[in-house]
């Protein structure tokens, strides 16, 4: 039930670990709201997610969807991408990712 | 799942299944009183469809069997195809009576009784008529992959099942999540495609982000069948709207299904074309023909549908009705939350044992005699009286849990004497303890029959005697003084007490001759084996029965008491504790001895005058007011009071003394139950530990004004010079 959101002061990438659900959403979604704050531009590194959920899968859409921001998520870890892949939304997130079903992206 | 969580699960369905068959019952007897609000036809059939689809979870093959037919004539009463009247509520109550009894079996571990379904069904069968198995084969056909070409657009071309998921908001909060029942699906087959509805996604500022915004639209390729597909979906239940759509369904189907979903028609159409779910003509197709009677104002679809005759108007009507009901439910369902009561009875032990070292706590406090010890203590003892209140209140249950039984009772045993008898309930939410809700249900029903057998007279006598030829029964219930009273009432021929006198000395209850006022006349009827009915019914008249109302009410605290008139009618008074366990106590002290009279019946303290030694009365206000020397009562022996005081107690409207020897005022009681063999001793009903380890008795008031009473009428009738009859006491 935890979740950690650093910051890698040399390429300004946000690391986003641990939980992305239901219990955690709440939390993470104020700290993106504050990353927004500061900066149009964010890029958000899932490579330490080992969980994720529908209520997490939401929160990147609505990430996605912030007017007048840019939200990149970059190094999916395995579990999002099955998720991702599931629900069918690689297009609809449009972030490259190394690995995925749709082979025309 | 293993073994436990099935447990567990058929535990819920067991107790789920109870409340939709109760509420069947209740719409089934509104719909033939002619009562009903709305349209109940949905949610009556939506009580049969939950039952058979949970029960088919389970494996319950009896109770689907036969919980289909009921279903399947349910299906056609909720379509207007068949007419509701009192035949068919017979049948259906009978077998809404049978499903319980088949659950019941269930619950028990022992075989349902399936030749009472092998009867059922072929009465069942007379309201399905050829007519409705017609459109079951045609179903078949078209789910075995032909194509039907129908006037409403024909089957589409995909293999695959289409499967529309919209989940309720709270869905996440609930512990759900609908991705992985969706991945599940790979289980039963292979997911096709999965198109993921996020057109109401508000903004992430906006959003209150543990609800569910997201929709989905599956293709499946799978041999598995609608219900095992449903199943997946289970435990959604009422909470998602959820659609199963076979291969190759009707495109009138799709429509249908599109006009359901929340989001717009084109969107809809685009995602089922990606879905693969249908290919492009056929949405075009679709949406042509929606668009065919393209008049200045397009139709709505719903309309088009029922137009063309695929949809009855009252189905929609039906379906918003529905809707509504299932939004009212869930919003009732999140605000309780069911818990074991040996849980609740545990805690409400541990509270009584708090309560006890609370008063200890303020007695070893009062000791010291230090101010800041004793507002400690104080406050301490406020919260423990606060929660030993709200842990008490979590047993309180309305009720109204037991009176919901007793219209269909009232039916049956009405049409069984051949008697016109309505019941009218009121007080349905007053509040007792959840362990006498348990057992006040058969006293009471016994009481109800009674009423209706000997209390209500046959039509022609009511009419000779200027009454309605309707007979009305009433259940009332209210509080009053720490207790609650239940009344069943009749406006029959009230009790006849010459014929009751007459019975009474013939059976030898009473000595020839006694002269019995008109109170102890209706009290006769309690004594065992008292029945004046001319005819025994299979209901009443045997003669058993009141005696073990009396005793099963007794056993609970409570009192009964008769009140009739001869010709208009009688009032049986059922008055209870509230609770079993904790009790506001008044303590007061005799010789040695302390004793706890329920603070709820004490009404004021007065010194006792002097010069009554010989008299068991004195005047009060104006007023004689018999009392009771506890000192001789109970045998004390310990040092007299020189000024005795006397306690003034209430029950049922009547006031009694309690002459103590001192007064120590109010106190916590947790009622603890006599040992066996302490049981019989009159006039006390448990015992308690006070705060300092002393044992205190609790006086049982009911009793002792009961004694009062009858030391009264024996007292005047052996003024009178009289023999006294042997008249049963309290």
């Amino acid at each position: 039930m935890s979740y950690s959101l650093s910051t890698d002061a040399a390429s300004g990438v946000h690391a986003l670990s641990g939980e992305l659900g239901i219990y955690t959403v709440p939390d993470i979604r104020q700290q993106v709201l504050a990353l927004f704050a500061a900066a149009d531009n964010i890029d958000i590194d899932l490579s330490g997610v080992t969980e994720i959920d529908t209520a997490g899968l939401q929160l990147m859409l609505m990430t996605k969807r912030e007017q007048g921001k840019q939200v990149r998520f970059c190094n999916h870890s395995q579990v999002v991408l099955k998720l991702i892949d599931l629900a069918n939304l690689g297009q609809t997130l449009g972030d490259p990712v190394f690995i995925s079903a749709r082979s025309d992206t | 799942m293993d073994k436990d969580t099935m447990a567990a699960a058929l535990a819920v369905f067991m107790e789920e299944a109870r409340d939709l068959i109760a509420d069947m019952e209740a719409i089934l007897l509104r719909l033939e009183e002619g009562t009903s609000e709305g349209d109940e036809l949905p949610a009556l059939f939506r009580c049969a469809h939950t039952i058979k689809g949970s029960a088919g979870m389970f494996g319950l093959e009896e109770v689907v069997r036969f919980t289909h037919v009921v279903e399947s004539v349910l299906d056609r009463l909720r379509n207007r195809e068949i007419k509701f009247d009192s035949d068919l509520a017979s049948v259906l109550l009978e077998s809404q009576d049978h499903i319980a009894g088949l659950i019941a079996a269930v619950a028990e571990g022992t075989e349902g009784d399936n030749e009472r379904s092998n009867a059922l069904i072929p009465r069942l069968s007379n309201w399905l008529d050829a007519a409705h198995a017609a459109p079951k084969a045609h179903k078949v056909v078209a789910a075995k992959g032909e194509p039907d070409v129908t006037a409403d657009g024909g089957g589409i071309l995909s293999d695959y099942w289409h499967v529309s998921l919209r989940f309720a908001p709270c869905v996440l909060t609930d512990g759900m999540d609908p991705l992985k029942f969706i991945q599940y699906l790979n289980h039963l087959g292979r997911i096709v495609h999965v198109e993921t509805i996020a057109d109401n996604l508000p903004s992430l500022q906006e959003a209150d982000i543990e609800l569910c915004y997201l929709g989905f639209e599956v293709a499946l390729e799978t041999q598995a069948g609608k219900e095992e597909i449903e199943e997946v979906f289970e435990f959604y239940g009422d909470n998602a709207r959820i659609a199963i759509l076979p291969p190759h369904s009707k495109v009138s189907e799709f429509l249908a299904l599109i006009e359901s979903l929340p989001e717009e028609t084109g969107r809809l159409g685009e995602i089922l074309v990606a879905c693969g779910t249908l290919t492009a003509s056929e949405l075009e197709r679709a949406l042509a023909s929606q668009a065919a009677s393209d008049d200045p104002t397009p139709p709505l679809l719903g309309k088009l549908l029922v137009e063309a005759g695929v949809v009855e108007p009252a189905v929609v009507g039906a379906a918003v009705e529905k809707q509504r009901r299932d939004e009212e439910k869930r919003s009732n369902e999140s605000k309780s939350l069911k818990v074991q009561s040996d849980r609740l009875d545990a805690l409400i032990d541990r509270v009584g044992e708090l309560v006890i070292a609370g008063s200890g706590n303020q007695v070893q406090a009062a000791k010291t005699a230090q101010p800041a010890m004793l507002e400690v203590a104080s406050q301490l003892m406020v919260l423990v009286e606060d929660i030993r209140d709200m842990a008490l209140r979590l047993r309180m249950v309305a009720i109204g849990e037991v009176f919901s039984r007793f219209p269909r009772v009232v039916r049956d045993v009405s049409r069984e004497l051949g008697k016109e008898i309505q019941l009218t309930i009121s007080g349905a939410e007053a509040e007792l303890d959840k362990s006498m809700v348990e057992k006040v249900a058969d006293p009471l029903m016994h009481l109800l029959r009674n009423s209706m057998d000997h209390g209500i007279e046959p039509a022609d006598v009511r009419v000779a005697r200027g009454k309605p030829e309707k007979g009305t029964v009433s259940l009332r219930a209210y509080h009053e003084s720490g207790a609650i009273i239940v009344e069943v009432s009749d406006d029959g021929g009230g009790l006849d007490p010459e014929k009751i006198l007459r019975k009474a000395i013939e059976k030898g209850i009473v000595a020839e001759g006694a002269s019995l006022s008109l109170h102890d006349i209706h009290q006769l009827i309690l004594a065992p084996g008292f029945s004046t009915a001319a005819q025994v019914t299979n209901l009443s008249g045997r003669g058993v029965g009141m005696d073990v109302v009396k005793s099963n009410v007794e056993a609970l605290r409570g009192t009964l008491e008769i009140q009739s008139e001869f010709g208009k009618g009688t009032t049986m008074r059922l008055c209870l504790p509230l609770t079993l366990a904790i009790i506001d106590g008044f303590h007061v002290g005799v010789g040695d001895s302390q004793f706890i009279v329920p603070l709820d019946m004490v009404v004021e303290c007065l010194e006792l005058p002097h010069g009554l030694d010989n008299v068991d009365y004195m005047d009060q206000g104006g007023v004689a007011l018999p009392f009771v020397r506890l000192r001789e009562l109970f045998g004390e022996r310990g040092a007299a009071h020189p000024r005795p005081r006397v306690v003034t107690v209430r029950f049922a409207g009547k006031r009694i003394g309690l002459v103590v020897d001192r007064i120590y005022g109010k106190c916590q009681t947790v009622i603890k139950p006599l040992g066996p063999l302490f049981q019989h001793v009159p006039c006390v009903t448990g015992s308690t530990i006070l705060g300092d380890g002393d044992v205190a008795l609790i006086i049982d008031v009911p009793q002792l004004i009961q004694g009062v009473v009858t030391r009264e009428s024996r007292h005047r009738r052996a003024v009178a010079g009289r023999v006294t009859g042997v008249v049963q006491s309290a």
